[in-house]
């Protein structure tokens, strides 16, 4: 935990100084998370401003400060799951999209400015982003939080209310859907 | 999608988490802007705004709702409205009133074996 519990039960009663330092201690955690999920930089913030806004007015609901990151971690996998269902219906990325920092970004990669280590990272970006695509925003993000964030399947129990046995299954199964995507994408 | 680097090695399970952790240090945590918090508490604002006036409107509806009520309450129970006679009677006295118009004179069923009787005694009196 990055807070202590007392901070939580002050915010459930209402105390905005003790929101505010919630939100400073956990929002890099929360930005990380999101990136990875939905990797498209400039609305990130966005995201994550929508999760604060939802534990604001949904802190009152947490039974125990125990709970709170779970509580906090299923706040932003369905803010996220919100996102990516929207962007499907607008899934291509055009250059008013993009911020004035990305367009910078991609002069510079164009003219060969970029280091050999960013270009790898993007091209790595690019490829998990494009096979994340290809599936259902349900897989994307389980596979993101197992595979990338790291979470164990206990986390993962908490998060869904699912078996760990269901998770295993819908796992694999995600997995191979992604293995398919990819084979799908090979010429030939 | 760039197939220079991964067409080889996305061939097994272990090689898709491999890619996955790669990812994983490939996206940088991005840091806020300085507006993150400012921004945030306007739209904590502007949700708690909508909801103050979706609470404030639902009221007036619930008091408005209640205020008709009344009124038609105090309306019908405004002797001066009643002006079909039939509403005033009470249930009992629309039954009592209902079945004395369909009430019938009394009569004794007639037996067969009296009727039988009497034209025996009749018969032994010729």
């Amino acid at each position: 935990m990055l807070v202590e519990f007392d901070l939580i039960k002050r915010a459930q009663g209402g105390d905005s100084v003790a929101f505010n330092q919630i939100v400073l201690a956990y929002r890099k955690r929360i930005l990380g998370t999101i990136a990875r999920l939905i990797s498209r930089v400039e609305d990130v913030e966005d995201v994550a401003q929508e999760v604060f806004l939802r534990l604001f007015f949904s802190l009152d609901q947490l039974r125990s400060p125990e709970v709170f990151e779970t509580w906090l971690y299923r706040l932003t996998v369905n803010a996220a799951y919100d996102y990516l269902r929207k962007q499907r219906k607008r899934p291509e990325s055009r250059m008013s999209d993009l911020t004035e920092q990305q367009v910078m970004m991609a002069d510079a990669a164009a003219s060969g400015k970029f280091d050999m280590e960013e270009r790898r990272k993007r091209q790595v970006r690019e490829s998990v982003s494009s096979l994340l695509g290809a599936v259902s925003e349900e897989d994307r993000i389980l596979l993101t939080l197992k595979e990338v964030e790291g979470l164990s399947l206990k986390d993962l129990e908490k998060i869904y209310k699912v078996k760990e046995n269901a998770l295993k299954v819908r796992l694999f199964r995600a997995r191979q859907r992604v293995l398919r995507a990819f084979g799908r994408s090979l010429p030939g | 999608m760039p197939q220079d680097e991964f067409p080889e090695a996305l061939k097994g399970d272990s090689e898709l988490s491999d890619l996955f952790q790669k990812y994983r240090h490939a996206c940088e945590t991005p840091d806020a802007s300085a507006n993150f918090m400012p921004v945030l508490w306007e739209k904590i604002e502007a949700r708690q705004s909508q909801l103050t006036l979706f609470g404030r409107s639902s009221k007036a509806l619930v008091t408005c709702a209640l205020a008709a009520s009344l009124m038609m309450g105090i309306y019908v129970a405004m002797p001066g409205n009643h002006a079909n006679p039939f509403y005033t009677a009470s249930y009992v006295e629309v039954l009592a009133f209902d079945e004395a118009l369909h009430a019938v004179e009394y009569s004794e069923p007639v037996h067969a074996e009296s009727v039988m009787e009497t034209q025996d005694a009749d018969f032994e009196l010729l």
